[in-house]
């Protein structure tokens, strides 16, 4: 019975190495020399403070980096900003991957209504691809975003503004990579 | 390996994930502890029916409207429980039809209340969530994590405290009345028990796969051990590892959590079947 | 004063009544064997006296200081106990499942029981063997000491011998009648096997075409010549 049960949590030991290389997205290791960006002064230390991410590969850092994360992490870690503890992230530079979105208010006939705000977010979906949620971001002055669908990351600071009586959150002094 | 365990410290940094790996090892340890005597009853369907069951009263629920749907799923569910488990073994083969009935009626009704009433930007999206658990473990309040902690501890003092006589009522439930153990309180114990953990099990891993949560570890742990505290214990062990292992799986490769936990469960099934195997090889 | 007595009891289930007219009384220390047809209502009975089901009428009364959930009770296995993953000193212990009232631990008292059971019915070696392993015989006599922790005073057996072979069966009834004899526990059993009834009881029910009830003695000389004559070549042959 001894030798049984020193067999089976050798085998779960086993099973728990084995998954090493399950194709997860490593943290570069290397803190290669790299152009920083200039980080915004709201480091201030909150009871979630995250240490910064090794630099990723173009170099570019901040302080909450999804682009690190797999993508289970990376919608909950949304969800976590935007609904569940959204005042321990405004000020604080966002790194993030996902899908350009553009909402623009259309009339019943599908045109788009002239001189109305359209919204641009960045899109991320969870594991099953059924649900899906994003961070609104205000586009760079002078900067063609590529067309809506396609991948984006960008970095910049999460700000909360107000619209009609309700918060809102979006990422502002974008930066495109 | 350094890079998984340093992410794995960096993951642990997350509040989400700390919570969703307290409140899966806490399901996990109920649902596995539940199941040994359900499977053992032989109504290992029970926990897709009531999971269906909790899929329309959640359904329900959104429609009526409410922010907070766990006391009407609860409620619902535990009485559903009542109903079908009151029998205990001496009716059940009467009941498989009505209980696939009922299982089936639930989650057709749930449906089609979400699609006409409910006004939802995604309602795929949330139908899915709640069949498969999509990253609703990942995504909980704190006050979601402390009902579960407190729904469990309860769970589990019941299951320590009433072991011998649930084991008892499991094993034959006609010389325990005999002998005047009150065995009819003890099915319905066991009804509200099951019925709670599966509403909060569906936080874990959606409606359709609660049933692996409840019936996998045991039949693992059968495989291998010939006592019911041995099969016991080893059932609640395996759940609980293969409920972390699944999570951290699905937390580093991007997979959808509910699926993957269910994953590692067949493989620790198939494992444990494979020793059994080799053991009973080796006695004759 | 009888340990058990059954006034015009009248048996049945689903609203069907199948036995009416039932009255006999158990004393402490017989050994009563119930037997009959197929169908004719003895593990209805059986149940009914254990309070499983309820009499369709008339009365059942319990004295000489036993209670009803006073009883040792053998039920017919069920395929799910055959293959249950259990240990034999588990089951056995659980006959002491109602010996705490509330306290829902098993006490020293308990285990003593247990091992004293377990001895009597020569299963001590068998104490940490899984259920299912064991042959029919095996699990019988499990199945019997589990009965023995929960009474001194009175078991009732369903069919202990259905499905074992004649060795296994005469052991069976062996260790029955000396549980009888040695410790004075009454006995009720029910039995297809009219040739081991009338040798080891000393009282007989008969259930159907006639009822009967009495001593074992009055039962081979009562009944009509022509069954007796096959139980009598019957008891011969097995003597």
């Amino acid at each position: 019975m001894k030798r049984l049960t020193i067999a089976l949590c050798l085998l779960l030991a086993l099973s728990l190495s084995a998954c090493g290389d399950k194709g997860k997205p490593s943290p570069e290791p290397s803190r290669s020399a790299a152009e920083n960006v200039d980080l915004s002064a709201a480091r201030a230390s909150s009871p979630k403070e995250d240490a910064p991410e090794p630099a990723a590969d173009d170099g570019v850092q901040a302080d909450v980096d999804l682009t690190t994360l797999s993508s289970t992490m990376v919608y909950s870690e949304v969800y976590n900003m935007l609904y569940a503890n959204p005042e321990d992230y405004v000020g604080k530079t966002i790194k993030m991957t996902g899908t350009l979105g553009v909402y623009e208010p259309i009339d019943n006939e599908g045109n788009t209504i002239p001189d109305t705000p359209t919204i641009t977010a960045c899109i991320v979906k969870d594991a099953t691809a059924c649900c899906a949620t994003g961070i609104e971001f205000t586009p760079p002055a002078g900067v063609d975003l590529p067309k809506a669908g396609a991948s984006i990351t960008l970095v910049g600071e999460l700000e909360a503004y107000q619209d009609r009586g309700m918060n809102f959150y979006r990422i502002k002094n974008t930066q495109i990579l | 390996m350094n890079d998984l365990l340093a992410t794995l410290a960096h993951y642990w940094t997350y509040p989400f994930v700390r919570y969703a790996l307290v409140v899966g090892v806490l399901i996990a340890l109920c649902a596995s502890l539940l199941g040994v005597t359900l499977v053992l009853k032989r109504f290992s369907f029970i926990g897709d029916g009531l999971s269906h069951v909790a899929f329309g009263a959640m359904a329900i629920a959104t429609v009526l409207g409410m922010t907070d749907d766990m006391p009407l799923t609860l409620g619902i569910t535990v009485v559903s429980a009542i109903l079908l488990l009151r029998t205990g073994q001496n009716t059940k083969i009467k009941g498989d039809a009505a209980i696939a009935m009922i299982s089936v009626g639930a989650l057709a009704i749930g449906y089609l209340l979400m699609n006409l009433f409910s006004t939802s930007s995604n309602l795929s999206g949330d139908v899915c969530s709640t069949l498969f658990g999509s990253t609703s473990i990942l995504t909980l309040s704190q006050t979601e994590v402390w009902l579960c902690v407190v729904l469990s501890v309860i769970v589990v003092v019941s299951f320590i405290v009433l072991y011998n006589k649930i084991f008892a009522v499991t094993f034959d439930e006609n010389f325990a009345q005999a002998v005047g153990t009150k065995v009819e309180g003890y099915n319905l114990l066991i009804a509200i028990l099951i019925a709670a953990v599966i509403v909060l099990a569906m936080n874990l891993v959606g409606s359709l796969l609660i049933s692996a949560l409840i019936i996998f570890p045991a039949l693992s742990a059968m495989r291998i051990f010939k006592s019911f505290r041995a099969v016991t214990l080893c059932s609640a062990s395996i759940s609980v590892c293969c409920a972390v292992l699944g999570m951290l799986l699905s937390i580093l490769a991007g997979t959808p959590v509910g699926s993957t936990i269910v994953a590692v469960n067949m493989v620790v099934f198939l494992l444990c079947w494979l020793l059994g195997t080799v053991k009973r090889g080796e006695l004759l | 004063m009888a340990q058990l007595t059954c006034q015009n009891v009248a048996i049945g289930y689903d609203g069907r009544t199948i036995l009416t007219n039932l009255n006999f009384s158990i004393d402490a220390g017989d050994y009563l064997c119930i037997v009959g047809e197929n169908g004719a209502g003895k593990s209805t009975l059986m149940r009914t006296l254990l309070g499983l089901q309820p009499a369709i009428g008339g009365r059942i009364s319990w004295g000489d200081g036993l209670h009803k959930g006073d009883i040792g009770y053998l039920p017919q296995q069920t395929l799910v106990q055959k293959d249950f993953p259990a240990s034999v000193q588990e089951i056995v212990r659980s006959g002491c499942q109602a010996r705490g009232g509330w306290w829902p631990f098993y006490s020293r008292e308990d285990q003593q029981r247990v091992a004293m059971a377990m001895d009597k019915m020569q299963i001590t070696p068998l104490a940490k063997r899984c259920y299912r392993e064991l042959s029919g015989g095996q699990q019988q006599r499990v199945l019997l000491a589990r009965a023995l922790c929960a009474t001194e005073k009175m078991l009732l057996l369903d069919e202990p011998t259905a499905g074992l072979d004649p060795k296994v069966t005469r052991e069976l009834y062996q260790l029955i009648s000396d549980l009888n004899q040695g410790d004075g526990i009454t006995i009720v059993m029910i039995s297809h096997d009219i040739s081991a009834a009338t040798r080891y009881a000393d009282h007989i029910l008969h259930i159907g075409e006639p009822l009967f009830f009495g001593k074992t003695a009055d039962f081979l000389t009562q009944m009509p010549r022509s069954w007796i004559g096959a139980v009598a070549k019957e008891v011969n042959r097995n003597e």
